[in-house]
């Protein structure tokens, strides 16, 4: 049954009875502390199946009003970066087209909500009007635990679901490592995107980033350039599939470079030093779809994209310019277009402010920012001094637990 | 609603209540007018004529049986690269 190895398709023969007796001491105690805080967070399988169970408990409550729709979960649940916090989301998905979020997404859940309210195990239910609006639902015994946030035909959700499954399981050191990066940005109270800070999503984004271009030898590849029939936004999402392993033709990381060597320990300490000292926040984006930093500028520039909200379906001319750049790094056709919208977007200084002020990161379907709630120069401020700060306590103490009994930045927003 | 699990797996399946496709635009339609809200060409057309959308490639059983088995290789490659550093 063992026929993935890290989500690659290699073949696992699993470890012979006489390595499995072998002590647990040979990693070094920072690597062991992280490895065991992830095992003691991570997603249970039992969570798991009770969050699938009772995505399948609306479905079929759903299905009389909207028959053969889809109901996929979404986010961190299912995309391997998920711990056991008990919060899903769900997309149902009931056309190809891009649903108008204003209206007939509200129209749509607002349709669920009066069918729910019949059924025994919902237990409260309230609309939330926002970009991508969505229906928060509560549930009964034995469910009470569990916070479901169902959206309408955001389908761009599944995609980066099924994208994020697969970096998740390239290596096993990039779970351990976004679960307490993300547990320590909690606690450092960065990891809250009302607060105009980082939302988790933007966490792991900027983990997958540093360890495809802030590692020596890399760790993870970019899976949407060398796997473009697997990760293209012009995938039917019916489709896409996370139980079929990658083949293993283009992968080119592990055969080069014993990138195993370097340990969990210093991964850690060299995402904090990446951030805190290494990438230029002023000058740099972080792309997860062309697989390195780019200038900031070129991403701000590029056109807004037609839909409402940043988890949106991506605008039609995306596809084409992701190609474009893709293509042996000759993105020539990619920066005639961009300098004509840099014109463009910097004639818009509203666009420009909102979307890209702080830190840039480039939602891998969309030209988005996911990191657009940090406008905040006060907290930006604090942000990046949380990461010196880190970074400067880890590599000298090696100490996971004293990084973890950090203090919240004190940075308030300015001007909400 | 533990029995209705298994009956989820099958988008054809009849449910116990069912709506034909004038009385799900109703009910589309009555909610919309009651909120001042539309509906659309688009939804209308969703609603009369639906496309089948279902989750099959996020079967439950299916999708528990994957993470285990992501969580097994994790455990396994982290064990050998222990071996190699030694």
């Amino acid at each position: 049954t063992d026929e993935f190895r890290g989500g690659r398709g290699v073949a696992s023969p699993g470890p012979p009875a006489s390595l499995v007796s072998e002590p647990l001491s040979r990693m070094d105690v920072l690597s062991e502390k992280i490895w065991d805080y992830h095992n003691k967070v991570a997603q249970t399988d039992e969570m798991l199946q009770r969050k699938l169970h009772l995505r399948d408990m609306l479905y079929t409550a759903i299905s009389p009003v909207f028959p053969m729709s889809g109901l996929y979960v979404v986010g961190s649940s299912l995309n391997g970066f998920g711990n056991n916090s008990s919060d899903m989301d769900l997309c149902l998905m009931i056309t190809n087209k891009d649903l108008d979020q204003k209206n007939d997404a509200v129209v749509v859940l607002n349709l669920i909500l009066s069918t729910l309210q019949y059924e025994k195990f919902v237990a409260s239910q309230k609309l939330i009007l926002a970009k991508v609006p969505i229906l928060r639902i509560k549930f009964a015994a034995p469910f009470d635990d569990i916070t479901v946030d169902l959206n309408a035909n955001n389908s761009v959700a599944i995609r980066n679901t099924h994208l994020l499954c697969y970096y998740s399981s390239y290596d096993w050191r990039v779970r351990p490592l976004v679960s307490v990066v993300k547990e320590w940005a909690k606690r450092k109270g960065i990891n809250d995107a009302n607060k105009s800070s980082f939302t988790s999503y933007s966490l792991v984004l900027m983990v997958i980033h540093y360890l495809q271009c802030g590692t020596t030898p890399k760790v993870l590849p970019n899976l949407q350039q060398t796997y473009p029939d697997r990760f293209s936004n012009k995938v039917d999402v019916r489709t896409l599939n996370v139980t079929m392993p990658l083949d293993q033709k283009h992968d080119n990381l592990e055969q080069t470079s014993p990138s195993e060597k370097t340990t969990l320990g210093e991964l850690l300490i060299g995402f904090l030093d990446y951030y805190a000292n290494r990438f230029d926040y002023d000058h740099d984006a972080i792309s997860i779809r062309q697989g390195q930093r780019v200038e900031r500028a070129a991403l701000a520039a590029r056109p807004k994209m037609h839909t409402s909200g940043d988890k949106e379906t991506p605008p039609p001319s995306s596809s084409a310019s992701s190609s474009s750049l893709h293509n042996n790094g000759n993105n020539v056709n990619a920066g005639a277009l961009t300098s004509v919208m840099m014109h463009h977007a910097m004639s818009n200084p509203h666009f420009w402010r909102s979307q890209w002020r702080c830190v840039c990161i480039e939602e891998p379907f969309t030209n988005s920012n996911t990191a657009h709630s940090i406008y905040d120069e006060m907290v930006f401020g604090a942000i990046k001094e949380a990461f010196r700060e880190a970074h400067g306590e880890l590599q000298h103490n090696h100490d996971l637990d004293r990084l973890m009994e950090c203090e919240p930045i004190k940075a308030s927003i300015t001007n909400a | 609603s533990e029995a209705d699990e298994a009956a989820s797996f099958n988008p054809f399946l009849r449910s116990a209540v069912e709506y034909d496709a004038a009385a799900r635009l109703q009910m589309a339609e009555e909610i919309a007018s009651a909120r001042r809200l539309t509906v659309s060409p688009l939804l209308k057309d969703i609603i009369t004529k639906p496309e089948n959308f279902f989750q099959h490639c996020q079967q439950s059983t299916k999708m528990v049986e994957n993470a285990e088995q992501r969580r097994f290789v994790s455990f396994n490659t982290k064990r050998e690269a222990q071996i190699q550093l030694k």
